[in-house]
């Protein structure tokens, strides 16, 4: 099953309607831009640029688009999972869906826009299958219809056509493939306009006048940056418009004879727009705003006003001193790392101690990006910064040996699995690559580093299950399987290899669902044996002290979110109450690494926010692309 | 061959207006390659200068299957890319003028359209860059264009179809350009695999499914036979006839692609063997074979390409799935 973060492909909404005529293919076109001379920037009418931020906050949710008014700005609830809107002149939000809580459903929306009308909202939906569907719900309310659901496409995302009638998606397929297609809102029928490999668009939108299909696509195979194409809605032609900079799309500006676009040509991530007639750059990019980071744009509307997203947060990789004997916090949470504040999220001890392998979010465009890992010595503070050549990274354990870092993730071709981080080199190599539909996570070494264990979700077989792969033979054995919608949480070992704890969860919803139960399981196979009970709790194992005579667990008894408070529950193996230790006021924490030393941990806290401005007049320069046809 | 013959006739897509009236493309008339099968894109890539016509079409299914276009007249295009093979050969290099051996396998010509280089080095761009060289060659048609065209002027019948198609009328430009038209109107889909695709669950059968977890899995097939046509365009060493033919490197001069050739399309692959390109793997159980053993080890092997380890019912599931890419 891919993820948000497995594919993060964002078609947006366009306005206008769609003419469809019958004529021949036409060649694909490279159109290699001009290069500028030295200091010679083409600059957009800046005269009337204004940017403001509109919404703040914890609630902030960028995954939404605005209406063509700018009234309107759809999102996602993530109290629940609900699909929302939020009227933008009072500041409040009402839901359009009502699945519940999350301690009833498991359901939730993701992306999302309105259709050209503005009175319906197409948008994703993660359903009771564990799958993602497309569903269009009227703004006032009502029955959401699902309009487009297809078992072989593991992830679906669209936009409307400016008809309404059609919608522009992008799919991700089980064959690795991804395509282009324009699908019938009618008779459900689906037009496949381009298939890609394992790559895909991160963003397509269709022009106002409906005849042309914008879309970003990484050229290359081996890097990721992006170029902008241009493809026309009834496939017969194609340009490419090549530059060596990242150029991602923004959207079509209102007049459909500007495209906007983020490069970064210039050194940091700015706002472009480039002149087009009939699919075809007509002029320079011209220079809108410079020194954008983390921008993520979620639409332009009908007066040309960008709304976009501002990532920002205060995740962080913080150590301290705990005595979990004791229960008492001898040195309190101190971040582990100066630089990149904010960035920073998911720390491992090497196996001396001496090091401490973290995660970085450096890339100055937001999403989810492949991270940085970094190698810090713990005395001196000297760090080396590794880049991966992969799409994303998480959860670096580090390999027994101390030569290498497992991390969770997928490599530059798409492939979802374990992968090894030389702690030398910075070079990647497969440990374990899925097969479609399934996905190998939460890897655990066994103290030898002879065994990895991992969680293996399978959603052709609505299974998950805990493996251990034998890493001189390359075989797996099964530890203990789950039918969904059972399953269980996050894995860790004990120190002495010969246990892993999780928390199992039955899966059903409701006022009568059994709560997760925290068990371990013997490494070497057997019956899983309880540790302990919870009712209506979300609990996530972290680890075990280093005596291996408890579990270090944190619990969340909201039905509405996460304890702000990070607190490290400690749970006697052998029975007993456990005991609470209050590590981080006001921020919520997860990955708790205990170091060598059994006293010292690392441990990620914050949360990732967002911002939501709009950035008014954003307007070409004049006399840059010919006029409209009856325009005077 | 005839009743084959007329079968692909049948099978070709109605072609509205040919030979009913003077037609001169203008670029406006309806596309001949309709309707699309399922499992193809609409886009294709087309060289400005060639829009399909019905006439230009038809007029080059004449010249496929003619053997005007060899030296000796014994030679079409569909003796070695023969219709009922998926336009491949049946033999591992096919056997041209006077008996003569070709040095490559005939690859198969359908969906040719979403090609970006022909041939098994890719020497040609386009298809239309493509559709003489084989008339050219000594060891295949060994002809010369010009003298083909001059024959072609001289019969009525190809010099009222070539004006039909062309302002111009006969030229070796026009030629290639009604060869290419033919071959780019070659399309296979609506395969199993693209129904299943679609959403239709049971258009695989369970080996199948099986086979298409491998392939795109644990099998790595996937990093190259990828897309609608289930090939990357791109240049692979497999290893097979290392150091007796130079691959792509022939084309580019780079010693990194020495052994390197292009990737085939899997579409139709149930017909289109002996595979590979020199012919020397006849059935899909030896092209099985080859990639579960990691392809033959040389300088330049692709690193996508090691060893599979596959169980004998991991290989017939392999084999189902690529039966399952026979298409319509």
């Amino acid at each position: 099953m891919k993820t948000v973060f497995a594919v993060f492909a964002f078609v947006t909404l366009g306005f206008l309607g769609w003419s469809q005529r019958d004529h021949l293919k036409q060649a694909v076109a490279v159109a290699e831009e001009a290069r500028d001379a030295p200091g010679e920037i083409a600059q957009a009418d800046t005269s009337k640029l204004v940017t403001r931020r509109i919404w703040a906050g914890p609630q902030v949710d960028p995954l939404g688009a605005p209406s063509a008014d700018g009234r309107l700005l759809s999102h996602v609830d993530w109290s629940t999972g609900d699909l929302a809107v939020r009227d933008l002149t009072t500041g409040t939000s009402r839901r359009l869906t009502s699945k519940g809580s999350w301690f009833e459903s498991t359901e939730f929306a993701l992306f999302s826009n309105f259709s050209p009308d503005g009175r319906r909202i197409l948008y994703q939906w993660f359903n009771s299958e564990f799958e993602y569907d497309l569903r269009v719900v009227d703004v006032e309310g009502g029955s959401p219809r699902v309009v487009y659901r297809n078992p072989q496409v593991e992830y679906p995302i669209a936009s409307w056509f400016p008809d309404g009638e059609r919608l522009l998606a992008v799919l991700s397929l089980v064959n690795r493939s991804n395509q282009i297609a324009v699908l019938s809102l009618r008779d459900g029928g689906a037009r496949v306009l381009r298939t890609f490999d394992w790559r895909y668009p991160n963003r397509a939108q269709v022009s106002p006048d409906g005849r042309w299909i914008a879309y970003d696509f990484p050229p290359g195979e081996d890097h990721p940056q992006r170029d902008v194409y241009v493809l026309a809605a009834d496939g017969t032609q194609e340009v490419q418009l090549s530059h060596p900079a990242n150029d991602e799309l923004v959207g079509w500006m209102p007049d459909g004879r500007h495209l906007a676009m983020t490069s970064d040509r210039t050194g940091t991530m700015a706002l472009w727009v480039v002149p087009l007639e009939q699919g075809k750059a007509t002029g320079k990019p011209q220079l809108v705003k410079s020194d954008l980071w983390r921008i993520m744009p979620l639409g332009i509307t009908r007066k040309g006003a960008l709304f976009y997203n501002v990532q920002s947060g205060n995740r962080d990789v913080y150590l301290a001193t705990v005595d979990f004997s004791a229960g008492r916090v001898l040195a309190p949470p101190a971040r582990a790392a100066e630089r990149f504040v904010g960035s920073n999220f998911q720390a491992d001890w090497s196996p001396d101690g001496r090091y401490l392998a973290y995660l970085s979010q450096r890339s100055p465009v937001a999403g989810p990006r492949p991270a940085a890992l970094v190698v810090r010595a713990v005395s001196t503070g000297e760090e080396r910064v590794f880049t991966p050549a992969m799409n994303y990274l998480q959860r670096p354990r580090w390999a027994p040996d101390g030569k290498s870092v497992l991390v969770t993730g997928q490599d530059r071709k798409s492939r979802q699995g374990l992968y090894l981080i030389s702690a030398q080199t910075g070079e990647v190599s497969p440990l374990i690559q899925s097969e479609p539909q399934s996905s190998a996570t939460q890897a655990e070494w066994s103290p030898d580093g002879k065994t990895v264990y991992y969680r293996r979700d399978n959603q052709a077989e609505k299974q998950t299950r805990i493996m251990a792969l034998d890493r001189s033979s390359g075989a797996s054995r099964e530890l203990r399987a789950f039918t969904l919608p059972a399953g269980f949480g996050s894995l860790a070992i004990s120190p002495d290899g010969a246990q892993l704890a999780y928390v199992q969860f039955e899966g059903t919803r409701g006022p009568n669902a059994a709560g997760p139960i925290l068990q371990v399981i013997p490494t070497a196979g057997g019956a899983p044996r309880e540790i302990a009970r919870f009712e209506r709790a979300n609990v996530t194992v972290l680890g075990w002290t280093r005596d291996g005579r408890s579990l270090l667990y944190e619990r969340n008894d909201s039905p509405e979110g996460r304890d702000p408070v990070f607190a490290v529950w400690v749970q006697p193996v052998a029975g007993g109450e456990p005991r609470r230790i209050e590590l981080v006021g006001e921020v919520s924490g997860r990955n708790l690494r205990v170091h060598p030393d059994g006293r010292r941990v690392a441990f990620t806290a914050g949360q990732d926010r967002h911002e939501i401005w709009v950035m008014e007049g954003v307007r070409p320069a004049k006399s840059t692309a010919a006029p409209a046809p009856g325009a005077r | 061959m005839v009743p084959l013959l007329l079968t692909l006739v049948a099978l070709l897509p109605v072609l509205p207006g040919c030979g009913t009236s003077r037609m001169v493309d203008a670029g406006q008339s309806p596309s001949p390659f309709r309707p699309l099968p399922v499992g193809l894109d609409e886009f294709f890539v087309l060289p400005e200068d060639n829009p399909p016509t019905a006439a230009k079409v038809a007029l080059g299914r004449r010249l496929f299957f003619d053997p005007v276009l060899s030296r000796d007249s014994t030679l079409a295009c569909s003796s070695c890319h023969r219709p009922e093979r998926g336009f491949s050969d049946t033999v591992p290099t096919s056997i041209g003028i006077a008996g003569q051996r070709t040095t490559r396998n005939a690859p198969t010509l359908l969906n040719r359209a979403y090609g970006v280089s022909l041939f098994w080095d890719g020497r040609a761009a386009t298809l239309e860059d493509a559709v003489l060289q084989p008339v050219r060659n000594a060891r295949e048609m060994d002809h010369d264009p010009v003298r083909v065209a001059g024959r072609l002027a001289r019969d009525r019948r190809y010099a009222g179809e070539f004006t039909r198609a062309f302002e111009d009328g006969v030229s070796t430009r026009n030629l290639a350009r009604a060869l290419a038209s033919y071959v780019r109107s070659l399309r296979s889909g609506n395969a199993a695999i693209d129904r299943y695709l679609a959403g239709d669950r049971g258009a695989l059968s369970p080996d199948a499914r099986a086979g298409l977890r491998i392939f795109a899995g644990r099998g790595n097939c996937v990093m190259c036979h990828s897309g609608a046509t289930f090939t990357d365009e791109r240049f692979h060493n497999t290893g097979i006839s290392w150091g007796t033919d130079p691959g792509r490197s022939g084309v580019t001069g780079d010693s990194a692609d020495r052994g390197a050739f292009k990737t085939p399309t899997l579409r139709n692959v149930a017909r289109t063997g002996p595979y590979m390109h020199d012919g020397s793997l006849g059935t899909l159980e030896d092209v099985l074979a080859f990639y579960d053993r990691g392809g033959n080890p040389n300088p330049n092997l692709d690193p996508e390409i090691r060893p599979l380890r596959l169980a004998p019912r991991e290989r017939r599931a392999l084999r189902a799935f690529l039966e399952a890419l026979t298409g319509q």
